[in-house]
């Protein structure tokens, strides 16, 4: 029972990993707490849901393409809209992504209607049994795509031009600018990228819960703790906050009995910013937390 | 700012101009309110009952954002979860009356009292964070308090629901009736950001918005200032949700800790005018009135038609209504106002 419910909180903690990285980001690079996060996990989850549907792709097969939807997706978002509004402080871009986040929800409800859906998986429902432990294949995927977003990111900033080029105007924009580099372009392809790697959560997700409308919001207060815990845009301080905040909650059932995941959630979050605003890891990893 | 000012030479020209400017001067203008009053009394016996519940729903919307305005547009503090209290106030109308069977009146009482104890507790430790600490802060407490009222279902009947029974006896006074308690805790909110604003203690928490560490310099107790305006806001913002519990009967947790209602009370008071005194009710008779017409045209996709619009307006309008009126004044009157408000 109580190796059961560690191996549950570790395979969710791999799930809210991914879907924290992309909140993440876009908070430590752009300094945006994206309200839109629970609207672009939905859509990530419904295109899984069409690409298997009606083209048959397994989603974990799928999860480039979709994510390549979503990076366009948000890079106009960002170029178009947030570019304007973000830097006038935290209160506008709150207020602008939620804005954004009505119109991707509902015009998802519009689209799909409120029933609920499934990504049905010739493998899901199986798996192997270790130690009297059950490991369902679906989630060993998820947690095994986890890894590969967070140190796929990880790369991507660490070891390419345009990775270092986003941690540059993270740390200044001014001097980012003075030396030639296109911040608004940057703006959004890091927003894109936050926003492809957020649908590559909702695509992991649809594997394993129902897909409908509001299915991403459950997401956001764990993204808020899981963020927080880890300092905004620490990459791989949110894998470690995602076990930490997956195994709480996979143990606290065993304490207060289910439906208190989302307040422990919550009181993580309240605890850790009065406690260490910074996160657990020491400093802040990109200098991009302005605030106003 | 004023130096540059005096250089320019004043530019009212012609009567027409002059008389223009004399009418649309703070004070003159307060006046309008005695026949805007008038009207909104006359109001509710001469159109349906549909548009009394409208209107009813604008006045709880400008009261919430009248409380946003107290600890976010006068003190700078971006309670972006302000809506617990809320909640808070309608649950603690909802159940006092359910299980103690107490008069509607009495339970007012615990609606105000309840989320100002909550906020006197936590203002301590949460007001010591700042910008998007805070924000983040008061997220969670609103995802964590719902959460709790939804378990702790011995008291609030979790997700299923609490009844809470109306105060007025026939259909046409519980719409009225309810009409007048709404305007009246309007207008009661309006009276309270308008004493905050005019005070000392108003001026310290302007302070506290514009430089913090300054005001503690200069001798403001930011901290007793921070937390009496976060008590206040939370005790409005509770009264107006014990209201809503009696006006619509029924509570559900989802139904008023609702981050909706934080974005649209918070678009509201930036539309009109953060830290202004009229702008949060000029922004809540826009936005909810809009949104009202939305819905009654366009049932399916109101929603999304009401995110565009928030986006839309909070982008062209980033200082408000009422800086708006102020910038269109001075250019008549060729001079900047005080504090650039009505």
């Amino acid at each position: 029972m109580l190796a059961q419910s560690i191996a549950s909180g570790i395979f969710l903690g791999g799930l809210y990993a991914a879907s924290a990285l992309g909140f993440s980001l876009v908070w430590g690079v752009l300094g945006i707490v994206n309200l839109a996060h629970a609207s672009l996990i939905t859509f990530g989850a419904y295109v899984a849901f069409l690409l298997s549907n009606h083209l048959g792709l397994d989603p974990f097969l799928a999860l480039p393409l979709g994510m390549v939807v979503l990076f366009l997706f948000g890079y106009l978002i960002q170029l178009g809209i947030l570019n304007r509004v973000f830097r006038e402080g935290l209160a506008m871009s709150l207020i602008v992504t939620f804005g954004i986040g009505l119109v991707v929800t509902y015009s998802l409800l519009l689209i799909f209607k409120a029933d609920f859906r499934g990504v049905i998986l010739p493998y899901s429902g199986e798996g192997f049994t270790l130690m009297g432990v059950i490991f369902p294949y679906t989630r060993l995927a998820i947690l095994a795509a986890a890894f590969v977003l967070v140190g796929g990111l990880s790369l991507f900033l660490s070891r390419t031009k345009l990775g270092l080029a986003i941690q540059a105007t993270s740390l200044n924009r001014e001097a980012a600018q003075l030396v030639g580099m296109n911040t608004p372009h940057i703006f959004a392809i890091t927003y894109g990228i936050g926003a492809a790697i957020t649908g590559a959560a909702g695509m992991l997700a649809s594997a394993v819960y129902s897909v409908y409308p509001y299915m991403g919001d459950p997401f956001v207060s764990r993204a808020f703790a899981i963020t927080v815990m880890a300092g905004m845009g620490n990459v791989s301080g949110t894998l470690i906050a995602g076990f930490v905040l997956g195994l709480t909650e996979a143990l606290g059932v065993l304490v207060t009995g289910p439906g208190y995941q989302e307040a422990i959630a919550s009181g993580m979050v309240v605890l850790i910013l009065l406690v260490r605003p910074t996160g657990f890891f020491g400093r802040q990893f990109f200098a991009g937390t302005k605030g106003q | 700012m004023t130096e540059t000012n005096r250089v320019e030479p004043p530019r009212v020209q012609g009567p027409f101009r002059k008389t223009l400017a004399r009418l649309l001067a703070p004070g003159t203008m307060l006046w309008l309110l005695v026949p805007a009053l008038g009207f909104l009394v006359w109001l509710p016996w001469n159109v349906s009952a549909y548009w009394v519940r409208v209107l009813t729903s604008v006045f709880m919307m400008a009261s919430v954002a009248q409380s946003f305005n107290v600890i976010m547009g006068i003190s700078g503090y971006l309670a972006f979860g302000h809506t617990v209290f809320f909640g808070l106030g309608a649950y603690a109308a909802g159940t006092t009356i359910h299980h103690w069977d107490i008069s509607f009146w009495l339970s007012l009482i615990f609606a105000v009292l309840v989320p100002s104890l909550y906020a006197l507790l936590l203002g301590y430790p949460l007001l010591r964070l700042r910008s998007q600490y805070f924000a983040t802060a008061t997220i969670a407490l609103l995802f964590g308090t719902r959460e709790l009222v939804i378990n702790f279902r011995k008291i609030t009947l979790g997700s299923s629901g609490l009844v809470v029974p109306s105060v007025f006896e026939s259909p046409r006074a519980v719409v009225v009736g309810y009409y007048f308690l709404m305007l009246g805790v309007m207008i009661f909110s309006t009276l309270i950001v308008w004493l905050v604003v005019r005070s000392r203690f108003g001026f310290g928490l302007r302070a506290i918005k514009s430089d913090e560490d300054v005001a503690q310099v200069m001798g403001v107790p930011t901290t007793i200032y921070k937390i009496v305006a976060w008590v206040i806001a939370a005790a409005m913002a509770g009264l107006a949700g014990g209201l809503f519990a009696g006006s619509i009967g029924y509570l559900e947790p989802g139904n008023v800790f609702n981050i909706t209602q934080v974005v649209k009370a918070f678009a509201m008071m930036l539309i009109g005018g953060a830290g202004s005194v009229f702008g949060p009710v000029f922004g809540a008779i826009l936005l909810e009135l809009l949104s009202e017409v939305l819905w009654g045209s366009f049932v399916e996709f109101h929603m999304i038609i009401l995110g565009a619009i928030i986006v839309v307006i909070t982008m062209v309008l980033p200082k408000g209504m009422v800086d708006l009126f102020a910038r269109f004044r001075s250019r008549l009157t060729g001079e900047l106002d005080e504090d650039g408000g009505v």
